[in-house]
């Protein structure tokens, strides 16, 4: 394809118009050459029915030639008026020129009688003027006659010209308004033609990573792309069923993953030796953690499916904090809230909302030094989450919300797969929010969970 | 004690078992539905343990089953982590307790102790966490069998942190409870409250703490549950 103008309109409009010119040129071509024969076919008429006229005024008789030409008064005015642009001649067997019209180049008549064929004949006058003319047989009192008639050529051409400048004049009056028609209505008829293909294509501009059911509506697609939007459509039914198969297995294998971890846990805390068991125990938490944001990461990324409804912030907030508390006393760390005494409603998913908030209360009491307290605010729509810990620089602010962006310092080895704060920024763009750190100029972390306002 | 463990993973299952069996418990393990409920019917437990995802019938339909033929046994319900709704709506059906797979088991006998406790103690007997003993009919609390003098409102909110022990009970909760209808104490009278609660304990050398949850509430836990302590 052609990279300078993609748009099939624009292409078929100029083919369809170029087409047009053209054939209106060759149908002005033939009609020129049709009128030009015709007008050629009428000249010899004409000088052929003049023949006949003056053989018809033939009569045999008893005077010098044995011949009179007895033409009436019109015509011969009109022979006599018509300067040398018209000429006759009657010529006997033998050359001798009976009669002929004031002027004639009977010089220039033919004079082989034995070969008149047709008897159309063409000659130039010594002025320089073509001549067109016929030779016609007719026998009058028994004698053999040959009666030539002249006229110039020029006279039907001047003809042919003005036919052809008044058919010009009109055709441009005409023609030209009817053509401009003719193109609005191929353009017109082009596009509604191309409707389906538009609508197809917008079909497709729909399509996201989240709503894979779509498919391009088959039913008004036109017979030739058809094939094209079929393979489409069976690919995007492939590519779904493959992330379904993908998203399904990641599920799979996070869920089967729990139930030994969980064993393993269960059998960790029986054990005998505390200090063994304690880093033991540490391990597989952190391996539960692991696979748990496996299954929140896969469900964010079908956020669309997921239920919504009205959830209190506050609510939830408190709900994470209480759920947490057990975790910070058995840090010996302070856990503050504030902001959860009022309702605050909006329209999301709850159990989003406390995972997000339960990611962020976890960082917090995982890599900030023992000791220092945390604090958890409701303050308007916006939840923070602020700890006491080595400030994360700010070119590390926006990085951290990503995939597999973990910690802030190199000795802080702890757990992680760095999913948490992505789950956390995902949620928030699931809600129409944001995710952030604040910008302070605190030793502190303030992490900030900024919902929109209904 | 006795307790029926419901649960379909033969390995968990005996993991939990031996769990309990060394905290002092007797168990009874089962791995389905229909066998958790004829063993309900055939025996009397102290607290049942269910798991809601059960091979042949669902483990909240167990549960509804219970309840039905108005068996009061206290449940805990143990759940896979994945939605805070489920939960919810397990509490409302008539479970006592839920916990979230992976648990701590030292957490897990920690509950199924105060649901057992709880029971007892709406049957009107005394309620143990370590030292302290409270005695729900004369209304009383003993430290190492010596008796606190306590006010009604610091006896109201002792019982109320010991009920939800290891978990946290909400300041408008106290509020509600401490204070009749349409008496309002001041702005900062729970905390008061608290500290007169906290310093009383102390001072009489209860093995037990009161844990401030600033802006929502407080937490009643025994050191037992510290057990990260160093």
């Amino acid at each position: 394809m052609p990279q300078k103008n993609n748009s099939l309109l624009t292409r078929l409009v100029l083919r369809v118009s170029l087409v047009m010119i053209i054939s209106i040129a060759l149908l002005t071509a033939i009609v020129y050459i049709q009128i030009n024969n015709t007008l050629v076919s009428m000249r010899d008429q004409t000088v052929e029915k003049q023949a006949r006229t003056v053989a018809r005024h033939l009569h045999p008789s008893n005077g010098l030639n044995h011949v009179l030409l007895d033409l009436p008064d019109s015509l011969r005015a009109f022979y006599t008026g018509a300067g040398d642009d018209y000429q006759y001649a009657v010529v006997d067997s033998m050359g001798n020129i009976l009669f002929s019209s004031p002027v004639a180049f009977t010089d220039s008549f033919p004079n082989d009688f034995h070969h008149i064929g047709n008897g159309k004949f063409t000659f130039t006058s010594p002025g320089g003027q073509k001549y067109v003319g016929v030779t016609l047989q007719s026998t009058v009192g028994g004698r053999q006659l040959y009666i030539q008639v002249a006229q110039t050529r020029d006279v039907s051409d001047v003809f042919l010209d003005e036919i052809t400048s008044v058919f010009a004049g009109r055709l441009i009056w005409i023609g030209v308004p009817f053509y401009l028609v003719l193109v609005i209505v191929i353009v017109w008829t082009l596009q509604s033609g191309l409707e389906p293909l538009h609508k197809a294509a917008e079909e497709v501009g729909k399509l996201s990573i989240a709503d894979l059911s779509l498919r391009i509506p088959e039913e008004q697609v036109p017979e030739e792309v058809l094939p094209l939007v079929h393979a489409v459509n069976s690919s995007f039914s492939r590519l779904e069923k493959s992330i379904q198969e993908q998203r399904e297995l990641t599920e799979n294998i996070a869920h089967e993953l729990r139930t030994p971890l969980t064993i393993l846990k269960t059998r960790i805390d029986t054990l005998g030796a505390p200090a063994e068991r304690e880093k033991l125990s540490y391990d597989v938490d952190a391996m539960i953690k692991q696979v748990n944001q496996m299954l929140d990461v896969t469900r964010l990324e079908y956020a669309d499916t997921l239920e919504k409804a009205d959830v209190d912030l506050a609510e939830v907030l408190s709900q994470c904090c209480q759920d947490f508390f057990p975790l910070f006393i058995k840090a010996q760390r302070a856990l503050k809230v504030s902001g959860v005494d009022t309702p605050v409603v909006i329209t999301g998913n709850k159990d989003l909302i406390y995972r997000a908030i339960c990611n962020l209360l976890d960082n917090a009491l995982k890599y900030s030094p023992s000791k220092t307290p945390v604090e958890a605010a409701l303050t308007g729509h916006t939840i923070t989450i602020t700890d006491y810990g080595k400030k994360i620089p700010e070119a590390r602010r926006k990085a951290i919300f990503q995939r597999f962006q973990k910690d802030r310092s190199p000795s802080a080895a702890k757990s992680g797969a760095g999913l948490g704060l992505s789950i956390v920024s995902q949620t928030m763009e699931i809600h129409g929010g944001y995710a952030d750190l604040a910008d302070t100029d605190e030793k502190q972390n303030t992490f900030r969970m900024v919902f929109k306002e209904a | 004690m006795r307790i029926l463990l419901v649960e379909d993973n033969a390995r968990l299952s005996d993991a939990i078992t031996e769990s309990l069996y060394k905290a002092g418990f007797e168990v009874d393990a089962v791995a389905e539905g229909e066998d958790a409920l004829s063993a309900a019917q055939s025996q009397t437990y102290d607290a049942v343990i269910l798991d809601l995802g059960l091979p042949d019938i669902d483990g909240m339909t167990v549960l509804g089953t219970l309840r039905d033929k108005k068996n009061t046994v206290p449940v805990l319900i143990l759940t896979a982590r994945d939605t805070l709704s489920d939960k919810i709506s397990g509490l409302n059906s008539g479970a006592d307790d839920y916990m979230i797979k992976p648990f701590e088991v030292d957490e897990l006998i920690a509950r199924v102790k105060v649901l057992i406790r709880r029971q007892a103690g709406t049957a009107g007997t005394v309620i143990k966490i370590n030292n302290l003993s409270f005695d729900t009919i004369k209304r009383m609390a003993q430290i190492d069998g010596s008796t606190l003098a306590l006010s009604r409102r610091e006896l109201d909110l002792l019982e109320q942190l010991i009920h939800a022990a290891h978990k946290v009970v909400t300041k408008k909760s106290i509020e509600q409870r401490v204070y009749s209808y349409g008496e309002t104490g001041s702005a900062n009278s729970i905390e008061v409250l608290v500290h007169r609660l906290r310093k009383k304990l102390a001072d009489h050398e209860a093995d037990i703490e009161i844990h401030t949850l600033k802006g929502i509430g407080y937490m009643m836990t025994g050191p037992d549950h510290n057990a990260a302590k160093k």
